[in-house]
């Protein structure tokens, strides 16, 4: 009995200590010791001026939330330009209407948007789409003559102003009624802004919107008007803008259009394994060619440019330049560590790729001093802080 | 032979403290990782592991010209010539540090494993020992930390070592004439040295960084070992006192070494690129080293040993070059073994080996004109269980270095189970 109590004592005292001694209580790394660690970590920084940039244009389809369409024109002045957007609509006609019935047919469109000036003429014929397209798909370029008919469906024209935020068009019911017969016909309509046009409204694209409005007599005994609301299929906007001038002092980034523009910076002088803390990108804006307004979104992406080949820029993730001191202010900038990382790690430099945020909502332009600006406060600047490790 | 049955609690006993070791095995295994160690295990190759065997730990590290039945040495080769059974041994090892260096304290521990050892008796008579093992030799473990700070930002800095070398060996003993005993055994030194660097900055928009820095050595050495344990005779002292002396001795190792840099960077947590940058390959150099050492064993139940062990870090060199913070190290240990009774019918408490020691370490390291020293006291227990097995405990604790870089109050405490067969021993024919 005494040796079993004599050994239980001992196993216990061992179990304590281990429990004790493995309890993992460590605390956390200190500054105990550190004289013995050599300063290991030098940061420096780099300053860089962009060293070539440019304007590409690049066709896109508008379908994000709004859809935009007009004319607007400035021949006159020192700055002049033109910039027009087409809007193409499909609609999908519902089973149960009688084609012999239909009274009248109505396009109703929500503003949200708009493009230079907010008051002015809404002018756009309506025309019959002869061929299947896509919402992804459809450029400017094809929505050439051959793309819909002559034969107008439809007309607007109208004074508008800011407290003008439902558009109604007319529709020839003649074209619904044809849908109702043969639905392989339905291709949809286009819109197409007339000479008369002076401004270019943005309007709400939804699961809901736009809404097509027939008034129709039921087809039973009772003969009674009903309205139906015809849900939309897919839309899309294309717009046009004529090149700009290729002035290498200017980049021209517009939505919709759409232009982008091209920044390269020579990030040689950073040392391989070099850690890029801090990458913060400065661009100025042109105002006096820039057009923007309240409604507009200031915001550029910043693109790295992944790949030159196959005749097109591909784009990397972006990352989000904004003004400054918030809204209207001259001076975008964006912290682009992630892409100038990729570059010292080795990935080929191309340069990064400068997009309107809203690109496929709105026709807003921004026009940025490039690489050649007269004043080198104007020209593109990378501020680099980066850390090596040794 | 006539074995004395064991009763039921000794096998209840011996069971658990064997159940209770292999909890703490895989403990150690578990946190081989763990909170960290020294920041003097950054040089190098890291802290050279001391650990000739279970017993010597508790002897201040005393074991060149140390014979024994049961101990496997990882030291000197000529020390298995005693071993008259196939022997099996198997550690963990705790090590807690308390540093200072004048601004502060903080406490780091790890826990790991500390090698596994086989002898096989290949001839008794000729003391023909086949030995193998696979134990640490150097670990580099430190965790420190400050703060950066740069105009308009400031930044954690982290160093965190990890890894080291083990050391395989394999080797044979013989003795002659009963007095003369040799022994000689290859090593083959392999590991992996880690060193990392953290930089975190405080806002999320800036790219944190880590470089891993990998050094991967492996090189092989040859150990050579003489015990001679006639010096008794020649003093004509009584049989029952056993004077022994012993020398050691290892050659160069010459070890190929590929030194890669893997660098992280990530923002907010999100990994935004990696990147290995091939530093350089090449060759480094660890020295060789030498020891000499006596023993006295009176009755074959107290033992007294000491040991002096030098090594040469003057000639080190790491992908070519010889760091300026190095110079040559020895280590001067003393110390004592008590066993009461050695018979299996003897009371637990009698059949327990009591240890003591002492030691001194002047270490390989010399930083700005400033040696590193290092000087402990150890103690432990060698507790029997059942048959030949043996559990045994080594505490030491050890003060090094100084408050000018970092000193470093050390517990170590080692746990190795020692197991003994009759497995291939043939027996002597009539």
């Amino acid at each position: 009995m005494k040796r079993l109590r004599e050994c239980l004592q001992l196993y216990f005292f061992f179990m304590i200590a281990s429990i004790a001694l493995f309890s993992g209580c460590s605390d956390d790394a200190s500054t105990v010791g550190s004289a013995l660690f050599p300063n290991n970590v030098h940061v420096d920084s780099l300053f860089l001026y962009a060293d070539s940039s440019a304007t590409y244009r690049t066709a896109i389809a508008g379908n994000s939330e709004n859809l935009v369409v007009g004319l607007y024109q400035n021949t006159v002045g020192l700055y002049q330009d033109t910039t027009e957007a087409r809007l193409l609509l499909q609609f999908s006609i519902p089973f149960g209407i009688a084609d012999t019935n239909i009274l009248s047919a109505e396009v109703k469109l929500i503003r949200r948007y708009w493009f230079k000036d907010p008051s002015g003429i809404l002018a756009f014929n309506i025309h019959k789409i002869k061929r299947a397209w896509s919402e992804f798909a459809v450029t400017f370029d094809s929505t050439n003559n051959a793309f819909y008919e002559p034969e107008m469906y439809g007309t607007f024209s109208q004074s508008v102003s800011p407290d003008d935020t439902l558009i109604v068009a007319q529709l020839n019911t003649a074209l619904v009624r044809n849908w109702v017969r043969t639905r392989e016909s339905n291709n949809g309509i286009i819109l197409v802004p007339t000479e008369a046009s002076t401004v270019i409204y943005g309007f709400t694209s939804s699961p809901f919107l736009p809404e097509l409005f027939l008034r129709h007599v039921v087809p039973d005994s009772t003969r009674r008007i009903d309205t139906t609301i015809v849900p939309i299929l897919q839309d899309a906007f294309v717009a046009y803008a004529p090149p700009h001038d290729s002035s290498p002092q200017l980049i021209y980034v517009q939505a919709g259009v759409a232009d982008r523009g091209i920044l390269h910076f020579d990030v040689r002088a950073i040392p391989d394994a070099a850690s890029i803390v801090s990458a913060k990108l400065t661009f100025v804006r042109n105002s006096a060619l820039s057009v923007q307004n309240e409604l507009s979104i200031h915001s550029i992406d910043v693109h790295p440019i992944t790949d030159t080949t196959q005749g097109s820029l591909r784009l990397g993730v972006s990352d989000i330049a904004k003004p400054v001191a918030g809204g209207t202010s001259s001076e975008f900038t964006a912290n682009i560590n992630t892409i100038v990382q990729q570059w010292v790690i080795g990935r080929p430099n191309y340069g990064v790729a400068l997009r309107a945020f809203g690109e496929f909502s709105t026709l807003d332009r921004f026009v940025f001093y490039g690489a050649t600006a007269d004043s080198l406060n104007h020209r593109p600047q990378l501020r680099i802080i980066y850390s090596i490790m040794h | 032979m006539q074995q004395v049955p064991l009763d039921t609690f000794s096998i209840k006993l011996s069971r658990l403290f064997t159940a209770y070791f292999i909890l703490i095995l895989l403990s150690s295994l578990k946190l081989s990782a763990g909170g960290g160690g020294s920041g003097y295990s950054r040089f190098g190759v890291g802290d050279i592991r001391y650990f000739p065997n279970e017993r010597s730990a508790a002897m201040g590290g005393a074991s060149i010209a140390l014979l024994g039945t049961q101990s496997i040495s990882t030291l000197n080769p000529a020390a298995w010539t005693q071993l008259h059974r196939m022997r099996f041994s198997i550690g963990a090892a705790y090590e807690g540090y308390t540093m200072n260096d004048g601004s502060g304290s903080s406490f780091l521990s790890d826990a790991r494993f500390n090698g596994v050892s086989v002898a096989i008796p290949i001839s008794t008579e000729d003391g023909v020992i086949l030995s193998t093992g696979l134990t640490p030799y150097s670990t580099v473990n430190f965790n420190s930390g400050r703060t950066g700070n740069e105009p308009n930002y400031t930044y954690d800095l982290k160093q965190i070592g990890e890894g080291g070398l083990s050391n395989a060996h394999l080797g044979f003993s013989a003795a002659f004439d009963g007095t003369w005993h040799f022994g000689v055994k290859f090593n083959y030194l392999f590991g992996t040295l880690k060193h990392i660097t953290e930089q975190n900055f405080t806002s999320p928009e800036l790219t944190d960084a880590e470089v891993r820095r990998n050094t991967r050595m492996n090189g092989a050495s040859a150990t050579f070992g003489a015990i001679f344990s006639g010096v008794g005779e020649l003093f004509n002292l009584p049989e029952s006192h056993m004077l022994t002396i012993g020398t050691v001795f290892t050659t160069e190792t010459r070890l190929t070494t590929l030194q890669e840099n893997f660098y992280k960077y990530s923002v907010v947590n999100l990994i935004i690129g990696r990147d290995t940058i091939h530093v350089t390959e090449g060759t480094s150099s660890l020295p060789l080293a030498a020891g000499i050492g006596v023993s006295y064993t009176l009755k074959e139940r107290f033992v007294l040993s000491g040991d002096l062990y030098y090594q040469n870090w003057k000639k080190f060199t790491l992908l070519g070059t010889h760091p300026p913070e190095y110079r040559d190290s020895y280590r001067i240990s003393l110390g004592g073994e008590f066993l009461p009774r050695k018979e299996v019918a003897a009371a637990f408490l009698e059949k327990t080996a009591y240890r003591f020691g002492v030691f001194y370490y002047a270490s390989k390291l010399r930083i700005a004109g400033t040696g590193i020293n290092e000087i402990g006291i150890t103690g432990g227990l060698g507790l029997p269980m059942f048959g030949e097995t043996r559990f045994n405990i080594g505490v030491e604790y050890s003060i090094r270095g100084t408050m000018k870089y970092e000193k470093d109050n050390i517990l170590r405490v080692v746990f190795t189970l020692n197991s003994g067969e009759l497995w291939f021993v043939r027996p002597p024919e009539e």
